[in-house]
């Protein structure tokens, strides 16, 4: 139960800095409720429930010497590689461009979560990102950003 | 005869040729995004939002709803073929349904659960053309007290229902209704926790939140575990299901098809609910329950049944009291609203074309869908024998244009990315997204009821149990809340962590 330890005091941290934030808000009153109220009181639930998960973990920590391990990180490098490439992604890709970002986006997946050669990845990046600029852009009508090819027409 | 009269009109509108093909789209499009994992309904309709702009919004809404209700087609192929659920409504089928395909019966378990599909699907249609209107009406003397006691008793459903802890999923709903609370309040127009991200002003969107919540962290599971597709795709033959295996599967069929209706009514309820609902009842009802979990037909048809069943049922509450009753229909829901249109009670009498003309589409949409799915088989398994790191990308590229098409703003794809951070956390810490995608949908509303309602009877909370309909759903939410101290399990909890 050692997650439930972790996940229940960070929620009851998160809790407290919402209840103050949200009666920063202003409570109001019973007979005119303020913008804060409804915030404050799921703040404050949040904290309760989160107290219990952590308290029933603290619980069962003590009675089972051997808590339950922290999940096997085989796996956990690949999962944040693709969420720092995304953001990425979304951080240039008004800069450079649909186009471009989504290609440079598909030949980093391809060459890092289970690698394939040079060729396939090129390929695969460059027909996937005119494939889905041509479906979106000229077919379903999306505004996608042209970024540095804007001048191309794009 | 008043529901007659309305099929006939709907008729009239969902057989115009171009409404055919945008349902023929829909179901089309939706099956396909039932095949593939990853991409669920909601982001597959959010993403085809910005294309119904320019068409009418009967058009548009039968077009949507088709992804819907042909997303529960699709997703039964991916777990029985492969193994991995191609939408969220399907996991259980896997259980079954691929150890029906490793004994060489890939095809019954997919003629059955595109049979089962279709009887529960049509079955729910006439409940939702039945049950719609007359709700309609009560719905009318709903005030601010009755909306705040459903959206408390939908929320109570939802965590009752979830399979793990009752505690996590109540906080699961605490923190969709903080975070529903983002972005101006429309009472005093105060800004709250916006920190001056001007996107953040309309409140978090919905479709973001879902695509991250259910897409991207989907991938990112998969992509750690590095997904090994196994296609059964040689012994997939003989797709009617013989004598014994419909005697097998049709009190299944017919226990999902009220199950899953029912179900799919409830706000919170939903076909993913009622598909695991459906499968513990069979196994409890059988005489074999051993037999689950190793091939039993009837445990893919009563939960294929269900899941379709419960889309009919879920747009009852979206049409009759503008609640949508899961992320699908409050993704729906914003498409009626931006084709001009006033959800709730009175949507029937202003639009009466959108509900019939919906109606009317979906019986042609599921006999479509019959018709096309079985002979389609062979095309969704060339697609699910791309190897997963061609396609996770693909998936990716969806949801990334999806977020971006929205309002233009990389705001709403950072948003994205970082629930898709927090959906991935969430399975790792063993806590349940939907009852906070519930709240986070449902919190706007249950706020306006309560403050409404408080303002209406000058602070007094008795204002909840003064009025009968308000006290009966307060009533039935605090049971469901105390029953597991006095029942010695929940009818769900544990179910997902068992199977």
């Amino acid at each position: 139960m050692r997650l439930d330890l972790i996940s229940g005091f960070f929620w009851f941290s998160f809790s407290i800095l919402a209840a103050l934030g949200s009666y920063q808000l202003n409570l109001g009153s019973w007979q005119k409720p303020g913008s804060g109220f409804l915030p404050f009181g799921a703040a404050c639930l949040l904290g309760i429930f989160s107290f219990i998960i952590f308290l029933q973990a603290l619980w069962t920590e003590k009675r089972i010497a051997k808590g339950e391990a922290w999940p096997e990180p085989k796996g956990w490098p690949k999962a944040v590689l693709v969420l720092c490439t995304l953001l990425g992604y979304a951080l240039c890709l008004e800069r450079v461009g649909f186009i471009i970002a989504t290609f440079l986006l598909l030949c980093l997946l391809l060459k890092t979560i289970e690698p394939q050669t040079w060729p396939k990845t090129i390929i695969f990046s460059f027909f996937g990102s005119l494939l889905s600029y041509l479906i979106f852009q000229t077919f379903l009508k999306a505004q996608l950003p042209a970024g540095l090819l804007a001048g191309l027409g794009f | 005869m008043e529901s007659i009269g309305g099929l006939i009109y709907g008729l009239g509108i969902a057989l115009k040729p171009i409404n055919l093909i945008y349902c023929f789209l829909g179901v089309t499009m939706g099956t396909l995004v039932g095949v593939l994992p990853g991409l669920g309904p909601s982001a597959a309709i959010s993403l085809l939002i910005p294309t119904t702009f320019h068409v009418s919004p009967e058009s548009a809404f039968i077009m949507l709803a088709g992804i819907y209700y042909g997303a529960m087609y699709g997703g039964s192929t991916t777990s029985i073929l492969v193994n991995i659920p191609g939408e969220a409504a399907s996991v259980v089928t896997c259980l079954d349904g691929y150890q029906m395909a490793r004994q060489g019966r890939a095809g019954p378990a997919l003629g059955i659960s595109a049979f089962g599909s279709f009887i529960g699907g049509t079955l729910s249609i006439v409940g939702l053309m039945v049950a719609a209107p007359p709700l309609a009406s009560i719905a009318l003397q709903f005030g601010p007290p009755e909306y705040f006691s459903l959206m408390i008793l939908g929320l109570t459903i939802l965590s009752y229902l979830s399979g793990g802890s009752m505690v996590k999923s109540f906080m699961m709903a605490c923190l969709g209704i903080l975070l529903g609370c983002v972005g101006m309040d429309t009472i005093n127009g105060v800004n709250r926790f916006t920190y001056g991200i001007p996107e953040l002003i309309d409140g978090i969107g919905i479709v973001p939140v879902v695509m991250g919540l259910f897409g991207i962290s989907e991938v990112l599971l998969n992509v750690e575990q590095s997904l090994k597709q196994e296609v059964f795709v040689k012994r997939v033959k003989n797709l009617l299901p013989n004598w014994r295996d419909w005697m097998d599967s049709i009190g299944a069929i017919i226990r999902g098809s009220f199950l899953g209706f029912f179900l799919g009514v409830l706000p919170g309820g939903g076909a993913i609910v009622a598909s695991f609902a459906s499968y513990a009842v069979e196994k409890k009802v059988s005489k074999h329950p051993e037999q689950f979990g190793k091939g039993a037909i009837a445990g893919v048809a009563g939960p294929e049944t269900a899941n379709n069943a419960a889309t009919g049922g879920a747009f009852i509450p979206l049409f009759t009291l503008g609640i949508p009753a899961n992320a699908v229909m409050a993704v729906l829901l914003g498409a009626l609203m931006i084709h001009g249109l006033r959800t709730g009670p009175l949507l029937m009498k202003e639009a009466p074309g959108i509900f019939w003309g919906t109606v009317a589409s979906m019986y042609v949409g599921n006999i479509i869908l019959l018709i096309l799915n079985l002979p389609l088989i062979p095309v969704w398994v060339k697609i699910l024998k791309v190897p997963y790191v061609f396609l996770f990308p693909a998936i990716l590229i969806f949801c990334l244009i999806g977020a971006y098409s929205l309002n233009n703003s990389i705001v709403e794809v950072v948003l994205m990315v970082l629930f898709g951070l927090i959906g991935y956390l969430f399975k790792k810490f063993h806590y349940e997204g939907a009852p906070f995608i519930m709240a986070l949908i449902l919190g706007p509303m249950l706020e306006d009821g309560l403050r409404q309602s408080l303002i209406l009877s000058n602070g007094s909370f008795g204002i909840f149990v003064a009025r009968p309909l308000s006290l009966g759903l307060i009533l039935i939410s605090a049971f469901l809340v105390f029953s597991p101290i006095f029942l010695r399990k929940r009818p769900t909890a544990g179910l997902k962590d068992n199977d």
